[in-house]
């Protein structure tokens, strides 16, 4: 509804401005004036819009105020009160990876140099390249007649190429901070350890260098929030391949104690044992990551669009959906598909088998996925010459990442209620066929009715028959035939994934289910299952992951376990064994909450007691006083289950 | 198996009671403990049974679904309560399967010497639950014959298998003067050099409740008693922990 206003607004000429607000409003509802009065929008009235977005990056790098505080080894600054503005009927970019081992290896000379030599034969976008550039290089200029500390600092970086560790973490440091100034939200760091391996200096300088370059980071951490606090998007990806590097990132991030940046850890059969302890040691202290990430599923997978040595160098997206930093102009999380949903449209009057039941499932499901499909591509991809100046492939191809200058552009889909689909699914075989007790032409009236006279059944579909997440070949083989279905109606076009952060919002607007869920209930959480009970445990959790058909549906699929601190205390080595095992089975990525029930039962009611506690909530680690209640309450209902049943 | 109810799980819809002609209310159950079929419709787990017959096919099956586990983390299967000595038979059919897995029995060995010699061959590690060492008061609490417990401890240590030894503290059963001295000089005797002390817990409170019992409140030591037990066991160099829940 409010979308279709501002659509509607949007043909009017104050309609950018409009949207800016909107967007300034959502993002902090309390605290909308204030910043609505401080911030410095960045227009331009260009009719090209490529030519309109060089002109924004200009005004930005010409108006960005500088901070910066003498003493500081790194230079960070970013201007929160800009707001470049977003045009109507465009998406804008971002929950992406640049190549900044591009910006290490030549610099921004070594870039213009190769703009220039094409720029002798061709015209057009190169030029817009070319004085995107120098904006930058402009903004580096006023930056350097800040102060004499300034000028020593970027003396050499971001133009040069960098020659230590200390130059190549501020080069970095001082593009990112553009990125997030320019607008693009979500900006993913990429493999940190291989990319700064040939800048290692030795183990305690380069740890203090890290350190700071973390704290440099975690800077403006509201700003770049982007639905909750703390997601950010920021993450690390570690590993794959390992170094001291990758050590001296998890020890920095383990003693700074900060839940942004966040890490993946790219994990395989080489796995280091001593990475495992230190990543066991992180999750231990309460910080959410590193999350795993399965190398041997993951690059397999991600063969069906990708050439074999870019998916060996796979970073992530803000949560966890694989992609080729530098080189994936890939928008992975575009939409939200409700599994649910269809269920509903294809019980509309329906009778026949249960196999026709899923047929009919299939067909609603595909008219769903094309409305999805029509709503996104009825927007352009706003293009973005500054992203594009680190996408190799689109300074070689003289074309915007927008406009398909990236090696790929694959973009991908989430999908939510896996659990609660199937569930539903096997409470009706149960009930409506082996039991014949109920028509399934009465399912529609009982869930309108939001089970108000029905509240035994309510039960019973909560707590009997098999269950998503239990390691029976029923629910594996039904879950496998979703995810076929889903990759039958998107091959070719789109990626879609099994994990999705719209459990709560999506809840909202669904009514009753016939798992036993209540209408407006949240959905369930990625692959973990609806309610946590006493016959399950982890073991088979990942016993059903395992066998989950990955190779269709990659694009993040996440076991999401909670475990309580006391028992993780004790049993280090069997901890590390069972994600281990489960990765080695072909678990696909693991996500561990380590929360002590008695304390988040405490902060439930004086959030403000527990200004430290850290939780992890989607693919991110936040602080949990920061969480809207809703999220503060399904952690702790989540928890109390694996407090008492997880073994 | 036997019938349980967990009134605060019960939301009183009367499924059980439509179901069974003989029920009146849920807490009715406990009369009819052969009604198995009418704990059936209770939708909230509230009326269940504790317990399950099981085919030792589909009891490997189980276990053998997580055996990678096992492997990785230097794990394995503990057949443990009821006394697993008892259905030796079925446990041996088990255990043979699941080699080379590590398997430990926990056991009171108060079983025939014929069901622990089912077991010998393919068991890594016994532990042995210690009470009561007086032959009288061991058969009045706990039906149990000493000379039977002595004899197949002798067949185990012949067998240099692993045994664990545990020792349930609970006043003033166990814990007495008479019986700490039995139980310092059965140690020696057998040239054992450490013991798990166990602390009483009421972990399972609920359970009786459900069951319509009512658990004895038994006493645990003191500190300082535990503390006088540990200095005594290692005077004689036993090594003592005591186990908490």
């Amino acid at each position: 509804m409010k979308e279709s206003l501002i659509n509607l607004l949007g043909k009017t000429p104050f309609s950018p401005y409009l949207k800016a607000y909107y967007t300034i409003y959502q993002r902090d509802r309390s605290a909308f004036l204030q910043t609505a009065l401080r911030t410095k929008f960045i227009h331009s009235r260009k009719e090209n819009m490529i030519e309109r977005r060089v002109e924004q990056l200009e005004k930005v790098c010409k108006s960005a105020k500088i901070y910066f505080t003498p003493g500081e080894r790194f230079f960070y600054s970013i201007d929160t009160r800009l707001h470049v503005i977003e045009y109507p009927g465009y998406r804008r970019l971002g929950n992406l990876t640049v190549d900044y081992s591009m910006l290490l290896e030549k610099g921004l000379d070594g870039i213009e140099k190769i703009i220039d030599e094409k720029l002798k034969n061709k015209d057009g976008y190169l030029k817009c390249l070319k004085k995107s550039l120098e904006a930058v290089k402009f903004y580096r200029k006023r930056c350097i007649k800040e102060s004499k500390e300034l000028s020593s600092i970027l003396g050499k970086v971001p133009l040069e190429p960098a020659s230590s560790l200390e130059e190549a973490l501020q080069s970095i440091l001082f593009i990112n901070s553009l990125l997030w100034m320019y607008g693009h939200h979500l900006i993913g760091l990429g493999r940190l350890d291989k990319i700064l391996e040939p800048y290692y200096e030795d183990y305690d300088k380069s740890k203090e260098l890290i350190k700071e370059f973390i704290s440099s980071l975690s800077k403006y951490y509201k700003f770049k929030s982007n639905v909750l606090p703390g997601d950010t998007g920021q993450v690390i990806v570690l590993g794959g391949e390992y170094n001291e590097l990758t050590r001296i990132f998890l020890e920095a991030m383990m003693e700074l104690g900060l839940p942004d940046p966040k890490i993946v850890l790219r994990v395989n059969r080489n796995t280091p044992d001593d990475i495992w302890e230190l990543s066991y040691k992180c999750l231990k202290k309460g910080l959410g990551y590193p999350l795993f990430s399965n190398d041997e599923v993951i690059i397999k997978s991600l063969q069906e669009y990708y050439d074999k040595t870019d998916a060996q160098d796979y970073s992530t997206s803000a949560c966890w959906e694989p992609l080729i930093p530098g080189k994936s102009a890939d928008q992975n999380n575009l939409a939200n598909i409700n599994l649910l949903k269809p269920l509903e449209h294809a019980l509309n009057g329906f009778s026949g088998s249960f196999e026709e039941l899923l047929e009919a499932y299939q067909e609603s499901l595909n008219k769903y996925i094309d409305e999805t499909i029509d709503a996104i591509e009825s927007l352009k991809v706003e293009p973005s010459p500054l992203l594009s100046l680190f996408f190799p492939d689109s300074l070689e191809n003289a074309k915007d990442i927008a406009h398909g200058g990236a090696r790929y552009n694959i973009n991908g889909m989430l999908t939510v209620g896996m659990g609660n689909l199937i569930n539903s699914l096997l409470n009706i075989k149960r009930l409506c066929y082996d039991k014949k007790r109920i028509k399934t032409q009465e399912i529609l009236n009982i869930l309108k009715d939001n089970f108000k006279s029905y509240k035994s059944l309510r039960f019973e579909l909560e707590n009997k028959n098999l269950k998503y997440g239990m390691d029976e070949p029923e629910v594996i083989k039904l879950t496998n035939k979703i995810i076929s279905m889903l990759h039958e109606k998107l091959r070719g076009k789109y990626k879609f994934g099994l994990s999705s952060p719209s459990y709560l919002t999506e809840g909202e607007s669904t009514g009753a289910s016939f798992d036993g869920r209540l209408a407006r209930e949240p959905l369930g959480v990625n692959i973990s299952p609806i309610k946590f009970t006493a016959n399950m445990s982890y073991t088979e959790i990942f016993n059903f992951a395992s066998e989950l058909n990955y190779s269709k549906a990659y694009n993040g699929g996440v076991v999401d376990i909670i475990i309580e601190k006391s028992l993780m205390d004790h049993i280090p080595q069997k901890f590390i064994g069972l994600i281990k095992t489960a990765i080695m089975k072909g678990v696909m990525q693991i996500q561990v909450n380590v929360l002590d029930p008695n304390v988040l039962l405490k902060a439930l009611k004086n959030p403000e007691l527990f200004p430290d506690l850290i939780v992890r909530v989607w693919g991110f680690s936040t602080y949990f006083k920061d969480l809207p209640r809703e999220y503060r309450e399904i952690i702790v209902k989540r928890a109390l289950e694996y407090s008492k049943y997880g073994d | 198996m036997e019938i349980y109810f967990k009134k605060g799980d019960c939301i009183e819809c009367f499924e059980c009671v439509k179901r069974c002609n003989f029920l009146e209310k849920p807490e009715d159950i406990f009369r009819f403990p052969e009604h198995f079929e009418c704990v059936e419709p209770c939708p909230t787990g509230a009326l269940g049974i504790y317990g399950e017959k099981i085919t030792t096919k589909k009891l490997l099956e189980i276990l053998t679904k997580d055996i990678d586990y096992y492997n990785n983390t230097n794990g394995g299967v503990t057949f443990s309560g009821g006394e697993p000595l008892l259905q030796s038979k079925a446990v041996k059919k088990v255990i043979k399967k699941l080699k080379p897995i590590h398997i430990a029995i926990e056991t009171s060995l108060f079983a025939p010497e014929e069901n622990l010699k089912d077991l010998l061959k393919d068991t890594d590690l016994f532990i042995v639950d210690v009470k009561i060492l007086n032959h009288k008061i061991a058969q009045k609490t706990l039906q149990g014959n000493l000379k039977t417990f002595y004899k197949n401890f002798q067949t185990i240590k012949k067998e240099k298998i692993d045994t664990i030894i545990r020792f349930p503290a609970v006043k003033p059963y166990t814990f007495n003067k008479e019986n700490i001295k039995k139980l310092i000089n059965f140690l020696q005797e057998n040239n054992i050099h450490h013991i798990q002390i166990l602390e009483i817990h009421k972990l399972g409170l609920e359970k009786y409740k459900s069951l319509n019992l009512k658990m004895k409140n038994f006493k645990k030591p003191a500190k300082n008693e535990i503390k006088t037990l540990k200095s005594k066991l290692n005077e004689r160099s036993i090594k003592m922990d005591y186990l908490k829940i």
